[in-house]
């Protein structure tokens, strides 16, 4: 009696999934024919270095920032210098010092809701994405992953380095403060300066007035430059990608808190009117502002001319080492070059932020040109030690690896035992992990019933990061029986 | 050219009835080849030079030298604006004396007036202007003269440049340096002479760039009034006279 009824139960059960079930296998089925199912996806089940997989770390914050920039555009007006009349019973705003870009992103930042959260996410990451993708290409120079059929996508990589920092460009600009202005100004004058084509171009580019340029760089920055990478990346995606679920929630919830803890500020508003104030450009620009604050250097060969060469040197490593090892011990020039170029861009930036004296920071007038001398000076002096110092490591290493195959001893390599936890701290872990999680939760709703913004960011990325840690450490104590 | 068409006219129609044709047809061109080398050409290469040409009159639909297409990408300027008021004589020397009587000599940008021109600021931040009293031999002893207009009796007391930096397109602004009065950058620290804003200090002075585009004045003496009639030179580039 009982045993037909718990039968008919689950087969009715099993006719409930059954539909569904079905129509997922037709779906797939017919996926089989598009590209999707080309892209082999691994999900890894063991942790891995994600420096393995920094360009699909990039992937991701693009993908972040392709959300949170289509939520901007539903605010954002792309106008200069023509503001809609002014309310009555207000003073009156004459034209000229009307702003409508920065307007609109200081209103996406103040009042907009979620306005502020999704700006710094956007910001935040834009920042993360230019990190992640030269991260992602020094691991891959220092992996020897440039040659030997790698070239092609070496190169697609550099060219979508470039116009990753150019997408980046634009989008600072359009905020149209002090920041957006000086690189505008910047930018325009070098785009000037170029041979031949110069005004041509800087009038297609820039536009004549900075209405135009507002329209432009809006189109550059939200279709033009985007569907550009995309195509870039079709052929720049290698067919086989790991997507590490913990490793994306842990970065996206990185970008988030450092949103919360560094909250971008919209800046100091752009007014033709107003004397032009000292600024820094983004970060990732002062490298080659300060070439361009180098006395007596022409501003085309210090911002276009000097990086376009260091960024071929890199384009053409390929087609000079024409080595058939990969390993970094038995590459000591290209390794050391490379340290060297870190080395480059590391003081270079660095005197983007300092004042002609070194030992000063920029901060007010008249403290902008650079001697060429100590500046030449300090970036040779960087380079050959970081060179000579990598260069010489790497030989005497190999020299000592080369003696003890020569006598026939083993060659000594450490192991970090990867170490397992027992099943009682596995349990408090995650069931602090999910405790912290709940907690964090009901911060963030409070934190946004008092406009705490900033501190509801913050939050978000800490259950981000809560939820990368679960995830990691299921997958770690999953493996042990 | 007609031995050509003469030639390609009637092998299409021989080669219209294919089923028949087709043995024969692989030994025709070797015969023709060693035959009329010389003056006639394969229907291949007529067929592929007609490709060519239509794909270049293509092309070539899209780029009239009237109006060459890429000039969509061209931005629309705003209409240059004709002869317009600055200030009145009276206006700007008033200035000059009340600055001098209050101590304000060195202070050029206190005798300044400043004015978009010919562009709007709405169109363009990089066409701001200024117009300056130059300072004359009782406050100063040298007399500082618009070369441009040192035979007006006025206007060679005045001077109106652009503002914009040729170095990198900051606001330059009227100022008093190293004993001169001069237009002064707060971004680089390129300096220009006050009275014909050649560049004497700074990037600007040591790339050798150009001087900051002049504004063209008249002056009507009746009624005192100073216009602005033409800009010489290109704001951010400068001006080449």
């Amino acid at each position: 009696m009982v045993q037909p009824e718990l039968a008919g139960q689950t087969s009715a059960k099993k006719g409930v999934l059954d539909p569904i079930i079905a129509l997922l296998r037709w779906i797939w089925d017919r996926l089989e024919r598009t590209l999707l199912l080309a892209i082999k996806l691994v999900f890894p089940s063991r942790f891995i270095s994600p420096l393995g997989f920094l360009g699909m770390l990039t992937v991701i914050v693009f993908l972040i920032l392709g959300v949170t920039g289509a939520l901007l555009l539903f605010h954002f007006q792309p106008i200069f210098g023509d503001c809609p009349p002014a309310a009555p019973n207000t003073t009156y705003v004459p034209a000229a010092t009307c702003n409508s870009a920065f307007n609109s992103v200081s209103s996406i930042n103040n009042q907009v809701n979620w306005g502020f959260l999704i700006r710094n996410i956007h910001y935040q990451a834009s920042n993360a994405m230019v990190l992640l993708a030269v991260m992602h290409m020094f691991y891959q120079y220092f992996a020897g992953r440039y040659k030997l059929r790698y070239e092609i996508l070496w190169v697609t990589g550099i060219i979508l380095g470039v116009v990753t920092i150019i997408e980046a460009y634009t989008g600072y600009d359009l905020i149209f403060n002090i920041r957006g202005q000086l690189a505008i100004n910047i930018g325009q004058t070098l785009t000037y300066y170029t041979p031949v084509l110069g005004a041509n171009l800087a009038q297609i580019i820039f536009g004549f007035s900075f209405n135009d340029l507002t329209i432009r760089f809006y189109a550059f920055h939200v279709f033009i430059i985007p569907i550009i990478m995309l195509a870039i990346m079709s052929i720049h995606l290698p067919k086989n990608l790991v997507l590490d679920i913990p490793v994306a929630a842990a970065i996206t919830g990185i970008i988030l808190i450092l949103g919360g803890l560094f909250p971008v500020e919209v800046g100091v508003r752009y007014d033709p009117n107003q004397l032009t104030q000292i600024t820094f450009p983004e970060w990732y620009f002062t490298s080659l502002y300060s070439f361009i604050r180098i006395q007596g250097l022409n501003p085309f060969i210090a911002g276009a001319i000097i990086p376009g060469v260091f960024v071929l040197i890199f384009t053409i490593v390929p087609f000079f080492d024409r080595g058939r090892k990969i390993a970094m011990i038995d590459r000591p020039f290209w390794v050391a070059l490379g340290v060297a170029s870190l080395g480059q861009i590391a003081i270079v930036t660095v005197w983007g932020f300092r004042a002609g004296n070194p030992f000063q920071p920029l901060l007010t007038e008249g403290q902008l040109l650079i001697d060429p001398v100590l500046f030449t000076g300090s970036l040779l002096i960087a380079t050959a030690l970081s060179y000579g110092f990598v260069y010489v490591f790497v030989r005497w290493r190999r020299a000592k690896l080369d003696a003890l195959r020569a006598a026939k001893k083993p060659i000594p390599y450490r192991k970090a035992q990867p170490y397992l936890l027992t099943k009682s701290e596995v349990y408090a872990l995650l069931g602090g992990l999910l405790l912290l999680q709940a907690f964090l939760d009901v911060a963030i709703f409070r934190a946004f019933l008092d406009t705490l913004n900033n501190f509801a960011l913050l939050e978000i990325g800490m259950v981000l990061v809560a939820f990368a840690a679960t995830v990691h450490i299921y997958r770690v104590s999953a493996q042990v029986k | 050219m007609s031995d050509d068409e003469k030639k390609a006219t009637p092998q299409p129609s021989a080669a219209a009835s294919p089923a028949a044709r087709t043995p024969t047809v692989p030994p025709q061109p070797a015969k023709q080849t060693s035959t009329t080398k010389t003056t006639k050409i394969s229907r291949r290469a007529f067929v592929v030079g007609a490709l060519g040409a239509s794909t270049l009159l293509a092309i070539g639909a899209f780029a009239p030298p009237s109006m060459p297409s890429w000039d969509i990408l061209n931005p629309l300027p705003p209409t240059r604006e004709g002869p317009t008021l600055v200030t009145t004589w009276k206006t700007l020397d008033s200035k000059y004396q009340n600055a001098v009587s209050k101590g304000n000599l060195y202070s050029p940008s206190e005798y300044s007036e400043f004015f978009y021109f010919p562009y709007p600021v709405t169109a363009s931040p990089y066409y701001k202007n200024v117009i300056t009293r130059l300072p004359g031999p009782p406050d100063v002893p040298i007399d500082l003269v618009n070369p441009f207009y040192s035979n007006d009796p006025i206007l060679k007391k005045v001077a109106a440049f652009n503002l914009t930096c040729v170095h990198l397109r900051c606001i330059v602004n009227p100022g008093y340096g190293s004993g001169e009065f001069r237009l002064q950058c707060p971004c680089h620290g390129s300096q220009y002479r006050l009275t014909d804003a050649v560049p004497v200090a700074g990037p600007a002075f040591d790339l050798g760039l150009l001087p900051l585009p002049r504004v063209k004045l008249s002056y009507d003496s009746a009624s005192g009034n100073i216009t602005a009639t033409d800009l010489d030179g290109t704001a951010g580039v400068g001006r080449t006279d």
